[in-house]
């Protein structure tokens, strides 16, 4: 029925182009594709993988994508720079090449002289800009760089996998599809992707809050109890919540679309009937908000690090602020998952866990308030069509309870917002199937 | 006799293929206009600079024609022949597909003709053999390229840069759907089972016309 439908409605968009248009009248020849800009508007948007957090000896490659590209959709021609210096008193030196695929950066110098400045660790600070035909861009700055970190030693915990053997959780919330009183949102997708609600959080008291950004309201509840509902404006459906350790929620405006486009931060009182005024966060795609004490912080790219909301201007840290000037440091890389804590230069309990599986996007990092960590990570397969999501929690240089959770996943949500640490240990996944949304409950025992 | 059952035929063809609304009561009817071109030596740089002035301007079910402003200028109104590509409209004509089902080569088409292509994203998961896009052996880092997509049975997106956020993510480049637009978001298709990396074949290398240098280059050192 559907795929009938839409071929009838493919027959009327190549019908309509054909037969209403005075095409050939109103049809300008093709433009070229020069290599440098004519008329057109060149921009210029950088991309790069960040090391975050590197092994002493390691080679360090930052690869960078810059695309230059005209207002006419074609290519324009531009070179990349990347400067770098290991060590807060060592010199800058920097590299330039033209922008083009698979270009790349070896930073390792910089790593080396990072490290033989302090005994365990430390950290590089690097600037990535590029520009031509008449287009610039830039992350980071010599007076606000960008960083990463090296450590002498960094152990490795090979964690054990078994496919297909999921966690069943238990059902903290449900809320059934609809528009009314306790009810979801539910966009059907046509080829697109099918929404509901984007994002959630778990308060100190367990409670659930639930975005429902197709209908601008937030949901707060638990078990089978009555939703309260609070009326969001300005949220979107791909909006990110993050809830405060003090039942402040803050609510992301947006987690995509563009890079440019500002970053809206609203604030939800506890006890409030609504949000207050909303606070730009700067520009950029948005990853994730996250509260560090009192402050809300939000994730971006193409920087790939994070801002506070409401901070000065140009302070980022690669790693998720912990509070006490501490951070989580977390990066996917080489098909394994690095965490560290930094303060200052200083990393502390660096580990790398290696799966047996590929490893996709790391959906957690949650510090185990013991010098441990929780992690949620999307493992997959090749050419067997399977895919899991792996909890570990790790302490000691020792995988202390892994478990597999299963992808339910019938909405779409934010890409990183199927996961969230409550009280008490408890880990809880955002799902979704035909009947409505249902966040589960798993055990971690020993986490904080 | 021949030529009334021609016309008549042509006639009822129209009444059965065209919405129900006056064609130029719709914003595709106001704004769009046929104009493409076979085209030769395209590059993935090409379909990037061509996806990206889609972004901002919105989402149409089987639509196929946009504007430039970053705005979309039929918000809220879905299968109202409004602006923006679907998004496997916005894949076809990003990589320059041709109308012909399974046609190889290169067609331009203007960001203005509302045209859509024969592949839904169901398609372009499971391409047959002939077709001028295949699946990718697995979905490694290693093995994607930019404007590589990832498509599954109801939605298809294409890679929009090569380095990797520290998150272990992609950054897609969609048409994700009415309440979105079409433009960039954060995702993790690449872990998820139900989505396969799909490559259009055919692409000239960046470095064309200049590729003296040859591809792959290696690491840039900083000293």
């Amino acid at each position: 029925m559907r795929g009938g439908r839409f071929v009838g409605v493919l027959a009327a968009t190549v019908a309509f182009g054909t037969l209403v248009v005075p095409g050939a009248a109103r049809a300008a020849a093709r433009p070229g594709r020069p290599d440098t800009v004519g008329e057109a508007r060149a921009v210029i948007q950088l991309f790069y993988s960040p090391p975050v957090l590197v092994r002493a000896g390691e080679r360090v490659d930052l690869p960078v994508d810059a695309a230059c590209v005209t207002s006419a959709g074609t290519v324009c021609r531009a070179d990349v720079t990347v400067s770098a210096r290991g060590g807060g008193g060592a010199r800058w030196t920097s590299a330039m090449a033209r922008a083009g695929a698979s270009l790349r950066f070896d930073v390792s110098a910089a790593a080396r002289r990072a490290l033989a400045a302090e005994e365990w660790s430390g950290s590089v600070e690097f600037t990535v800009s590029a520009s031509g035909s008449g287009a610039s861009a830039s992350l980071g700055t010599r007076t606000g760089p960008l960083t990463f970190y090296v450590v002498k030693s960094m152990p490795t915990v090979r964690v054990p996998v078994a496919f297909g053997h999921a966690a069943r959780g238990s059902t903290a919330l449900f809320v059934p599809w609809g528009s009314g009183p306790g009810r979801a949102g539910l966009a059907l997708g046509l080829e697109s992707a099918t929404l509901g609600p984007s994002s959630f959080d778990v308060d100190a008291d367990g409670r659930v809050w639930l975005l429902d950004g197709l209908h601008h309201r937030l949901l707060v509840g638990a078990g089978s109890g009555p939703l309260a509902s609070v009326v969001v404006g300005g949220t979107s459906p791909d909006s990110e919540i993050a809830v405060g350790p003090h039942g402040t929620a803050y609510v992301m405006s947006s987690v995509g679309g563009r890079l440019d486009r500002p970053v809206h931060v609203l604030r939800v009182p506890p006890g409030s009937g609504g949000a207050s005024a909303a606070v730009t966060a700067g520009r950029g795609l948005p990853v994730r908000l996250a509260v560090a004490g009192s402050m809300p912080f939000v994730h971006m790219l193409p920087s790939d690090e994070w801002t506070q909301v409401g901070g000065p201007n140009g302070q980022m840290t690669p790693g998720r602020p912990l509070g006490g000037g501490e951070q989580l440091l977390s990066v996917v890389r080489d098909g394994a998952v690095r965490l560290g804590t930094a303060h200052g230069n200083t990393v502390r309990d660096a580990v790398e866990l290696v799966f047996p599986a590929n490893v996709g996007d790391l959906q957690l990092a949650a510090p185990d308030g013991a010098g441990g960590y929780v992690v949620v990570v999307h493992l997959w397969r090749d050419g067997r069509d399977a895919d899991q999501y792996q909890v570990v929690h790790v302490s000691g240089g020792r995988v202390m309870q892994t478990f597999a959770v299963a992808r339910r996943d019938f909405a779409r949500t934010a890409a990183l917002s199927a996961f969230r640490l409550g009280p008490n240990g408890s880990l809880f996944q955002l799902t979704s199937s035909p009947d409505g949304v249902r966040v589960l409950r798993y055990r971690i025992g020993g986490a904080a | 006799m021949k030529r009334l059952m021609v016309t008549l035929g042509l006639a009822m063809a129209a009444v059965v293929a065209l919405p129900g609304t006056p064609a130029h009561a719709s914003w595709v009817g106001n704004n769009c206009y046929v104009n493409n071109v076979l085209d030769s030596h395209v590059r993935r740089s090409d379909a990037l600079a061509y996806g990206k002035v889609a972004i901002d301007e919105g989402y149409e079910w089987g639509g196929g024609c946009w504007n430039d402003n970053s705005r979309d200028d039929t918000p809220g109104q879905p299968n109202s022949s409004g602006e923006g590509p679907d998004c496997s409209g916005f894949v076809f004509k990003s990589w320059e597909l041709r109308l012909s089902m399974g046609a190889s080569g290169f067609t331009w088409w203007d960001k203005f003709q509302n045209v859509h292509g024969p592949y839904t994203s169901t398609a372009f998961h499971s391409p047959q053999a002939s077709w001028p896009f295949f699946k990718l052996p697995d979905k490694k880092y290693s093995t994607t390229m930019y404007m590589d997509a990832f498509a599954k049975d109801g939605h298809i997106g294409m890679i929009y840069g090569e380095s990797q956020p520290q998150d272990g993510t992609d950054t897609i480049l969609e048409a994700l759907g009415d309440a979105y637009g079409a433009g960039l978001w954060i995702e993790s298709y690449r872990g998820n089972a139900a989505y396969s990396a799909i490559r259009r074949e055919g692409w000239t290398p960046d470095c064309y016309p200049r590729c003296g240098g040859g591809e792959p280059r290696g690491s840039v050192a900083v000293p």
